[in-house]
């Protein structure tokens, strides 16, 4: 129960808090950072971690609220019910919008979102029988468990409890395969697609529990005075979430209280020199966009680790052996060595009025190395981004394991068994070089709740995966590396580290493009070693080159393009010899 | 006519050219070739100043081009051909070839004309095309377009990269040929290439790269004649 | 409804939608070259407007009220483009990413808020007709009547788009800025100095806000704060148009505003609202606009 200290920690000053003899208008205060941070703690989720783009949360927020402020109100319901309620209606449009969020990325999201909180501002002013308008509701009953005298402190011990509870969820999700998925998927959504990871069900599903939680904020928001108008729910009031999330340090998993809490400060404050509010608002939004972008919570975090001790150097488990071998293994599958693993079957991709790929039918069979060489643009890059699914294909099939994937996506090609590397290197520069690998262990996530039990109590959580991707990355000389960032890497520790990922995902065939591009001579021996290592294990490697020396070291068969076309297929020596080979290779006919 | 001094570049803790030392006269075609990643485009975009310099110069007639920015060096006359042919989709053939003409201070409206033509009557499928926007082209035909975008502009040193890229050997030779005849005008090309011996053989200095290094070099004859070794640094 | 009616709808919808247009190819300009979009371009609009309604009321003729206004508004696109923008080019690909010019273009509006209400203070003015001598100057056209002033609008902001199409596909200024929206890198290397073009983009979004802001100001109360929807409405225009030709984008404001016009006179609770709920339907079917352009599905 290392580091889960501070939750106790905070549980207690939460439980003492109220019993200090605070001000009322305080104890008010305290409540509001503690909601507020409901909201901006799902805000930071969704853009911080999943990298989607709301600038109209606040509609959620009103949508919760007004939810179960009408039906406590106007209808009657207990508050048990109307919040719960609330909270449902919260999920269902969040549904709705995130619908939206799949479809469109960026500034088209950024729009509907915005659109979707102006609509919910309009509602809630004009559509007076429901929501009262700017005049409001009153009579919305208290969260105060019908003691009124020491209600405040009941409710401020519900939301604060609500707040601890959720941040642990939060950290939970943040330093756990959760995170990283997430991570991992905001800034390469191709990348996320190979390892297995179904991005759009992953950004929906974030979504809607962003949109929950604000909807949680709002519910405590206007069961919190017995009043609420409509004056509080405009677009502004999103620019202020986003303001918190930002000022407090965006992905970092306390950036929501600490931005909450400096935002509630700055309201108070500002409240004073009124007339110059604005200039302060936009003041800081600059500085702190220009000067300091990971935000408070950021520059925290910063100054505290340069006065930790460096973390301890990082030591490879004393089994090494038997964990290498069990990461090199392939994943099991039927059929012996030499049957036909992988059939590509007249594959053609055209392009901006470019035949990348005519036509091109091979196979490679189980247990091989299968190298496809050819010129630059001979189109070998088009065709492995076509098998692994990144590409559609404008003609032909291609089969694997005897099924036809032609229609699959990329995430389910890679379930099926099919890792690759990329030719400009697709690594996740967020995550550590660890971290990275163990990206590549998609298929042994556990249960959500499940984890968050194991990460909560047991010192053994996530030990078994960062003890194999230690070992790889052991294997690959990359260890001393595991918790430096990709940035930190030379071009070829880059390259070694996006091949241990692969190696991770335990697959039956392996697609490497390009692997020894950039690389010194002993880097490529290396590689060229560990390609070996992974044919012994049954693995099965179709290998993109166009150095000859090195392909005509490991493979076992070879594929010639030029042009998009097939001009040779067969042994290394048949190709070697080839004189369509030879002349594509060295160039043109000597010019007159 | 271009100089490179001792040059290093760095791309934050990484490394890509170390101390290379290179020379294109006026007059003489220069061939850079060398496997992927082993610095060829890198050298290019260091020489019209894309790239940050971490060590060592660059002299344009003899003078320091280290501060000089990209825009300014290419009015000067260093024209860099880039890989991928970078043609503007929107416009049409005609005004990206004009592109870059317009810019250099020393040419008028007459010569931008002229130079039309000449373009035109080299790449004859280019005055077919001439209002059709830059998009819809072949990949080959976009190579043809950058080229003639460059040789527009008049530079004194012309750098292309990969021209030979995506084009059927015809065009190739064609495309070869211009560069031969452009030095003699006095134009120093530096030709970075894949298919590196139809590169050494039109050229007249040669140079080898290999991981940021210049590994080989000399007069394109010498090199020429031990393939082998040039095979091995090749891969 | 009548048909007077329908013709005064419509020549509403078509000044407000002009309006949207203007600002929504504001927005465009500066995506084109950077990427990024003025989320505070409202309130250069709202600046603008108060210029001109300041100095109208002052007393100064139109030939001078109009130029100062835009004069003032060049400055401001200098100083976002410098201050606003500039810099996150330097921090590279951060976490914020998309969010940094949001927050840094957001911020620098708000403070024009804030300039605004201290200068102006926080009341509606009341701008003149510019082009006609009273407001309810109404021409009959075959027995149907409408406001000169919603036309001229919409004649002008039409003029101004087809001046900025032109100025785009026609000049060499323009189809320098085109290069650098494709590459910067290809750009620098035919000449084209980059920087220049940039600051270029951001003067003409200027101008185009600008010109949205004079032009609207007489058709509506300007306030401090009344930017923000105007922004909305442009970014909402901008989606539908597609992000790349000015001439989508005016079909699809001058259609926005005529819809939201027409909405408004059946519902008038909630008739601006159908639009926009039309809008993320709409997205939700076809995510790249109307004449947007789908992106390859490469990687």
């Amino acid at each position: 129960m290392r580091g889960r200290l501070r939750y106790l920690v905070a549980a207690a000053l939460i439980a003492a808090f109220p019993l200090l003899g605070v001000n009322v208008f305080y104890l008010q205060l305290a409540q509001q950072v503690a909601f507020v941070s409901i909201a901006v703690l799902g805000l930071n989720l969704l853009i911080g971690l999943s990298g989607q783009l709301s600038l109209g949360h606040m509609g959620f927020y009103a949508i919760g609220g007004y939810g179960s402020a009408i039906l406590a109100t106007t209808y009657g319901w207990p508050l048990w019910a109307s919040t719960l309620a609330g909270l449902l209606v919260a999920a269902i449009i969040g549904g709705l919008v995130g619908i939206v969020a799949l479809r469109a990325r960026s500034h088209y999201l950024a729009m509907a979102t915005l659109a979707f909180g102006y609509i919910v501002e309009i509602l809630a002013q004009r559509w007076i029988d429901l929501t009262g308008g700017t005049m409001g509701l009153f009579g919305v009953p208290q969260l105060n468990f019908g003691d009124f005298e020491h209600g405040g402190i009941y409710f401020f011990w519900l939301v604060a409890g609500a707040l601890l509870l959720l941040q642990i969820v939060n950290d939970y999700v943040m330093q756990s395969a959760w995170g990283r998925n997430l991570r991992a998927m905001k800034e390469s959504e191709s990348f996320a697609a190979i390892v297995g990871l179904n991005v759009s069900l992953w950004r929906f599903g974030v979504f809607v529990a962003s949109a929950v939680l604000a909807g949680l904020a709002g519910v405590f928001f206007v069961h919190q005075n017995g009043y609420i108008s409509s004056d509080a729910f405009n677009l502004a009031q999103s620019l202020t979430f986003l303001i918190a999330v930002v000022i407090g340090g965006l992905g970092h998993p306390y950036g929501a209280i600490v931005g909450a809490l400096i935002l509630t400060v700055l309201v108070q404050f500002t409240a004073v020199l009124y007339d110059y509010s604005l200039v302060l608002y936009g003041g800081i939004l600059l500085l702190v966009m220009l000067v300091y972008p990971g935000g408070a919570a950021g520059l925290l975090s910063g100054i505290y680790s340069r006065l930790r001790p460096t973390p301890k150097a990082v030591r490879v488990a004393a089994n090494e052996r038997a964990e290498l071998d069990d990461a090199f293994r392939g994943r099991p599958g039927e059929g012996g060595a030499g049957e036909s693993l992988l059939e590509i079957d007249n594959v053609t991709k055209r392009y901006a009025g470019v035949t990348a790929v005519n036509r091109v039918t091979t196979t490679v069979r189980r247990g091989t190395v299968h190298s496809l060489i050819g010129p630059n643009g001979a189109g070998k890059s088009s065709l492995i981004n076509i098998i692994s699914g990144l590409y559609a294909a404008d003609g032909g099939r291609i089969c694997f394991r005897g099924q036809d994937i032609t229609g699959l996506p990329a995430h389910a090609r890679a379930r099926l068994g099919i890792a690759r590397t990329f030719q400009n290197l697709q690594l996740i520069y967020n995550l550590s070089v660890l971290e990275n690998v163990m990206l590549g262990a998609q298929s042994e996530r556990t249960g959500f709740v499940a984890g968050l039990g194991r990460w909560c109590f047991s010192s053994s959580f996530e030990a078994d995966l960062r003890r194999r991707a230690l070992a790889l990355l052991g294997f690959f000389g990359l260890a001393p590396y595991a918790d430096m960032t990709p940035g930190d890497l030379s071009y070829g520790h880059r390259k070694l580290c996006e091949l241990a990922r692969a190696v991770m995902q335990q697959p039956t065939l392996m697609l490497l493009d390009e692997p020894i591009a950039g690389l010194n001579n002993e880097e490529a021996a290396e590689i060229a070693d560990a390609v070996r290592r992974l044919r012994a294990a049954g693995i099965t490697l179709l290998i993109v080159e166009h150095n000859m020396s090195f392909v005509m070291d490991v493979s076992d068969r070879i594929t010639v393009l030029d042009y998009g076309e097939k001009i040779a297929d067969g042994a290394p020596d048949e190709v070697r010899n080839d004189r369509r080979v030879i002349d594509a290779y060295l160039g043109v006919e000597a010019v007159e | 006519m271009i100089r490179v001094e001792r040059l290093s570049c760095a791309i934050g803790p990484v490394r890509i050219l170390h101390d290379i030392d290179l020379e294109a006269a006026a007059g003489s075609l220069v061939a850079v070739v060398g496997a992927n990643g082993a610095g060829k485009t890198s050298l290019l975009r260091a020489i019209s100043r894309l790239l940050p310099i971490s060590g060592g110069d660059i002299l344009f007639e003899g003078r320091s081009i280290r501060a000089v920015k990209p825009y300014r060096l290419a009015r000067q006359g260093v024209v860099h051909v880039p890989q991928g042919r970078q043609i503007i989709p929107s416009l049409t053939v005609e005004d990206n070839l004009r592109l870059g003409a317009d810019r250099i201070p020393s040419l008028n409206p007459e010569n931008i004309l002229r130079n039309l033509e000449r373009e035109y009557a080299r790449f004859p499928i280019l005055r077919e095309r001439r209002e059709t926007p830059g998009g819809s082209l072949s990949g080959g035909e976009q190579q043809m377009l950058a080229v003639s975008r460059a040789l527009m502009m008049e530079p004194k040193v012309l750098m292309l990269d990969e021209p030979s890229l995506g084009l059927a050997p015809r065009v190739v030779r064609a495309i070869l040929a211009a560069l031969r005849r452009l030095t003699s005008g006095g134009v120093s090309v530096i030709l970075v290439e894949q298919a590196a011996f139809a590169a050494l053989e039109i050229a007249d200095r040669g140079y080898v790269l290999k991981n940021g290094r210049i590994v080989l070099s000399g007069p394109a004859a010498d090199l020429l004649k031990d393939q082998a070794l040039i095979q091995g640094y090749l891969g | 409804m009548s048909l007077p009616d329908f013709v005064q709808i419509l020549v509403t919808g078509l000044a407000m939608g002009s309006i949207y247009m203007l600002m929504a190819n504001g927005l465009f300009m500066t995506h084109l070259t950077t990427g990024a979009l003025n989320f505070g371009q409202g309130d250069f609009l709202m600046i603008a407007a108060f210029v001109t309604v300041s100095l109208l009321t002052a007393g100064a003729p139109t030939f001078v009220a109009l130029p100062a206004a835009l004069l003032v508004l060049v400055v401001l696109g200098v100083l976002l483009e410098r201050v606003a923008i500039r810099p996150l080019e330097r921090q590279g690909a951060r976490d914020s990413g998309i969010l940094a010019w949001i927050l840094t273009t957001a911020g620098f509006g708000l403070i024009l808020e804030n300039v605004a209400t201290l200068a102006w203070g926080k009341s509606s003015h009341y701008a003149p007709p510019l082009f006609t001598s009273r407001k309810e100057n109404v021409i009959s056209v075959f027995g149907v009547g409408f406001f000169v002033e919603e036309l001229v609008i919409a004649g002008i902001a039409l003029a101004v788009i087809a001046a900025l199409y032109w100025f785009l596909y026609r000049t060499r200024s323009g189809k320098a800025i085109a290069a650098v929206a494709f590459n910067r890198d290809a750009a620098a290397l035919l000449g084209i100095d980059v920087r220049g073009a940039i600051v270029a983009s951001y003067v003409i979004m200027a101008l185009l806000a600008g010109t949205a802001g004079m032009l609207v100001a007489p058709i509506t109360s300007v306030q401090a704060h009344m930017g923000l929807i105007y922004t909305l409405k442009g970014f909402v225009v901008l989606n539908i148009g597609g992000f790349t030709n000015p001439l989508g984008i005016l079909v699809a404001g001058l259609v926005f505003g005529v819809a939201e016009a027409f909405c408004n006179y059946f519902d008038s609770a909630f008739g601006d609202l159908y639009p926009f709920i039309f809008i993320i339907a709409f997205l939700a079917i076809r995510p790249t606009g109307l004449f947007g352009e789908a992106k390859a599905d490469v990687r």
